[in-house]
């Protein structure tokens, strides 16, 4: 794996892909590639089709027109544990039973690794203790779900996320649920993470920090992709009025870009 | 549609079937018949009898049983914030049967004194059913545990029922019918006592009406709007479990009016107010009407028990609205 | 870490085993054993331990009385002890597949698909005990693909469970109608087998469930270790490399083999899934692959204990097994409610 951003071959390719729900038209004709090495940020308004779009990206949902290629296979044909192997996602819903204890939780990220006789490896375990001390949760290892905060369960998720050791990494909304401080760690996290050669897609709801820890972002509304690029090419003011409906005034903080109402602007 | 327009509906369709359940039976009787059984009667003529002493007790002990199964859901519907409940699905109807049984069986109360067994057995069953529903969710406030809960207690009190009649079959002979529900030709009597409890919790809850309202909207912003919600939940819960209790006295656990009429009345008008109130109690009596004409005549000259026919549509109409209900909450 | 042990076989093969589950096991191995050896010698004629140990062991002879007594007995704590096994199993895999504690498959509509293909197969065409196995797995088959696919679409699990929940009470509607055509006998007969009796359990009967226990058991037991995912929900389940769907809709279709020879050999029982599960989850926590197994020798100790104390303690009444385990079930279920609210 190559750090740095934009290398090689991209890893994860959309072509037209088009998914409706019901009637409506949820994803429209997108087309998008994403490389190693790259953090990327998914924002937009409520229902303009950010978690649909990491779904189908999944293969959790199958488009009704169009492509999605890992690494040029089409996704649906690939077994669900091959897929698991190279592209990890963390859902939106932090369900999990509250008698179920960190280290197991966290040990679900090596399923895709494992077979019917083997599991629980020296490999695997390496790969578990790893993730878990990147996510400073080592000392919740044997505590139970139940106890948890939200902010804790989040970090054992991300945790067995990372333990899945995949290429690719597709997070739905990671910080949900977190204290300003877990927000910031897990970016930071999702950010080394890129810089260390994978993929990272996360879906966001906050801009400033899309545009303080993301190379890319990618503007969607109403199912389609309205901008694409760096932050400071897409979060532009003519752009958060034409998705957003408000006006506002931008204001750059070394990387951060805050965009605050024009009233309140002075 | 409007409050009005429904009421009226709901009325014109009430005396509609008033006159239907009359007429119909093993022998269809025509209407002038009917007519003149009512206002003209001649003791000696067979089929004013019939008319007078079969159907038309019948008919009130239905319309009776209908009404207050209705208002009962609907006030166990509004105060638990639940689609879901009613007195069958929370289990008050096996409770009441249970309790009734072992009444007869351990202490061989009979008549009226039945109904203090039955009242207990209902109030232990929302217990149980609260207990169970906790036990899942912490609190038990997530609709589908109190259901959950309901379905077990249903189960418990209905095994507990099935053990005593297993200890002596004969003793429970006659109560049969009363054991699926069914309204038999001498339920009204029962009812000539127990009619004023059904009035006196249906004039109560037109007077609370208000108030559940307010509790809808969630006990918090209901208590800053100025109600009381322990208060009234609580009035409510003793209000809905004798109402529903004096109609398993008379007929049995008749279950999925309770469920149905609600739904029906919200579809329609909404759940708000008095008129919805009024709405619902009509249309409860309208469903149990309709169930009894179609068991007195679907296999005529065979009669089928109400409560069975109930039980069926009311099972097929429980799963539509869940269906109806989990593909609304998944769009 | 937990303490365990791994079987290991070059690098295909590394299986760890956790050691308080297979403590746990042990001990409740232990209990079964004995429990069947007391079950064996209890009943309306009492028989000594001598004279039980003497009729098990094969190279002793035991005289006619034992032999006699034994050959009513054997089929009954026989299928009480696999029957038990078999809920317990159904009911667990119901539970992971529906993300909920009280699945059950007399709560999913499961049982109330068999016993409606029982009753019309028996009412109807007369069949005979092995035939109306079939019947009742038709019947359970059919119910499951009903709920499944009605709740299909709304991968949600509350969704499930109220979907299988409204088909079983249609059901047991549709099944009362047609029970309560006979006299208050025949009907107080079938609200017995409709809670669960063990009383007219035949050899042949004990064979059938055999036979299916053999082919099914197993299969949970390997199935286990697969299921684990399932507990995170469909989206995070496929997120690390499941496929929840499919498997979802086989554990869902072999709970439903699992009851169908019960319920027509015994009819259904309710909460035991439930009750199994729930004490098997306390034990070992929440490791498919450890509760499983709990989870079997739970239900199957469960149901035999019932099963005896339903027969010895209440004579000359003989209360149904089913009855038994939803009133001791749910009580304690209660119970444990209370306990844990005071606790919290």
């Amino acid at each position: 794996m190559k750090a740095g951003k934009n290398q090689g071959e991209p890893v994860l390719t959309l072509e037209d892909i088009t998914f409706s729900y019901g009637g409506s038209a949820v994803l429209d004709t997108i087309s998008l590639a994403f490389n190693p090495g790259e953090f990327t940020a998914v924002v937009g308004p409520n229902g303009c089709g950010k978690s649909t779009l990491l779904k189908v990206m999944a293969g959790l949902l199958v488009p009704a027109r169009g492509l999605a290629l890992l690494e040029g296979q089409p996704i649906p044909a690939l077994s669900r544990k091959k897929l698991a192997q190279r592209m990890a996602m963390l859902a939106q819903s932090n369900e999990a039973p509250a008698g179920m204890i960190v280290s197991d939780l966290v040990g679900m990220g090596r399923f895709a690794h494992e077979s019917w006789l083997s599991r629980g490896t020296r490999d695997d375990q390496a790969h578990i203790d790893a993730a878990m001390r990147t996510m400073a949760v080592t000392d919740l290892a044997d505590r139970r779900v139940g106890e948890l905060s939200g902010g804790q369960l989040q970090r054992c998720r991300m945790a067995m996320t990372l333990a899945q050791d995949a290429n690719i990494l597709l997070l739905d909304e990671p910080t949900n649920h977190l204290d300003l401080k877990h927000q910031y760690a897990l970016l930071e996290t999702a950010r080394m993470q890129a810089a260390a050669g994978r993929a990272v897609i996360a879906v966001l709801h906050d801009l400033t920090h899309a545009s303080l820890y993301a190379d890319r972002i990618i503007l969607m509304d109403g199912g389609k992709v309205v901008a694409d690029g760096s932050p400071a090419d897409v979060l532009t003011p003519e752009n958060i009025t034409a998705v957003y409906g408000i006006t506002t005034v931008a204001k750059a903080f070394g990387r951060a870009i805050v965009h605050l109402p024009e009233s309140a602007a002075e | 549609m409007k409050a009005g327009l429904g009421l009226v509906l709901v009325a014109m369709a009430f005396f509609l079937l008033c006159c239907l359940h009359l007429s119909a039976g093993a022998r269809f009787s025509a209407p002038s018949l009917v007519f003149d059984a009512l206002f003209d009667h001649d003791p000696r003529n067979y089929q004013h009898v019939v008319v007078i002493k079969q159907r038309l007790t019948r008919l009130v002990v239905a319309g009776y049983a209908g009404a207050v199964l209705a208002v009962s859901g609907l006030l166990l519907q509004k105060i638990l914030r639940n689609d879901l409940v009613s007195p069958s699905t929370l289990g008050i109807n096996s409770g009441a049967v249970a309790f009734v049984v072992f009444g007869i069986y351990l202490f061989g109360l009979t008549g009226a004194a039945l109904f203090w067994p039955a009242l207990l057995g209902g109030f232990a069953a929302v217990a149980v059913a609260f207990l169970a529903a906790g036990l899942v969710s912490k609190g038990g406030r997530d609709p589908l545990s109190l259901i959950l809960g309901g379905a077990m207690t249903a189960t418990l009190f209905s095994s507990a029922t099935t053990f005593a009649i297993s200890l002596d079959p004969d003793l429970f002979g006659n109560l049969m019918g009363w054991l699926v529900g069914d309204i038999g030709n001498f339920d009204y009597q029962p009812l000539a006592w127990l009619w004023p409890i059904g009035l006196a919790g249906i004039g109560f809850a037109f007077f609370l009406c208000r108030q559940i309202d307010l509790l809808t909207l969630g006990t918090e912003q209901a208590a800053t709007l100025g109600a009381d919600p322990r208060l009234v939940r609580a009035g409510t819960l003793a209000l809905a479990i004798p109402l529903a209790i004096s109609a398993v006295c008379v007929v049995g656990p008749i279950g999925f009016v309770g469920l149905v009429a609600p739904h029906i009345t919200r579809l329609l008008i909404g759940e708000t107010g008095r008129p919805a109130l009024a709405f619902c109690t009509l249309c409860g009596a309208v469903i149990v009407i309709a169930a009894d004409i179609a068991a007195r005549t679907l296999l005529a000259p065979q009669l089928l028990q109400v409560g069975t026919v109930m039980a069926l549509c009311g099972g097929i109409a429980f799963l539509v609205i869940v269906v109806a209900t989990l593909r609304r909450r998944a769009a | 870490m937990r303490r365990h042990f791994t079987i290991r076989l070059g690098s295909a093969v590394h299986f760890p085993i956790d050691l308080r589950p297979a403590l746990v096991l042990a001990v409740l191995s232990i209990l079964l054993c004995i429990g069947m050896l007391y079950a064996l010698q209890l009943g309306s004629t009492a028989l000594s331990m001598n004279d039980v140990i003497r009729w098990l062991l094969p190279w002793q002879d035991a005289d006619a009385e034992t032999s006699a007594i034994m050959l009513l007995r054997w089929p009954r704590v026989t299928v009480a002890i696999l029957a038990g096994a078999m809920i317990a199993t159904s009911g667990y895999l119901l539970q992971v597949v529906s993300r909920n504690g009280l699945a059950d498959p007399g709560l999913l509509g499961i049982s109330q698909g068999g016993m409606a293909a029982v009753v019309i197969g028996a009412a109807l065409f007369g069949l005979s005990p092995a035939w109306l196995a079939f019947a009742s797995l038709a019947g359970g088959f059919a119910t499951a693909l009903f709920v499944m696919a009605l709740a299909w679409r709304l991968s949600s699990a509350t969704g499930l469970i109220l979907v299988g929940l409204a088909v079983g009470i249609a059901l047991s509607a549709a099944i009362e109608i047609i029970m309560v055509r006979g006299g208050i006998l025949q009907f107080a007969r079938w609200l017995a087998w409709s809670h669960g009796s063990l009383t007219s359990v035949s050899v042949g009967n004990a064979g059938m469930v055999a036979l299916w226990a053999a082919v099914l058991l197993p299969l949970s037991l390997i199935a286990s270790g697969q299921m684990m995912p399932l507990l995170l929900g469909h989206e995070q389940a496929a997120g690390i490399g499941a496929s929840p769907r499919r498997l979802s809709l086989l554990l869902t279709m072999m709970a439903a083999a699992l009851v169908a020879p019960i319920v027509a050999a015994v009819g259904p029982i309710s909460f035991l899934g439930l009750i199994a599960g729930h004490i098997a989850r306390t034990l070992v926590g929440e490791r498919p692959g450890a509760v499983m197994p709990v989870a079997m020798l739970c239900g199957a100790l469960i149901l035999l204990i019932a099963d005896t104390v339903g027969r010895t303690l209440f004579l000359p009444v003989i209360v149904p097994a089913g009855i038994l385990v939803s009133i001791a079930g749910v009580l304690a279920f209660l119970i444990a409610a209370r306990l844990s609210r005071s606790s919290r």
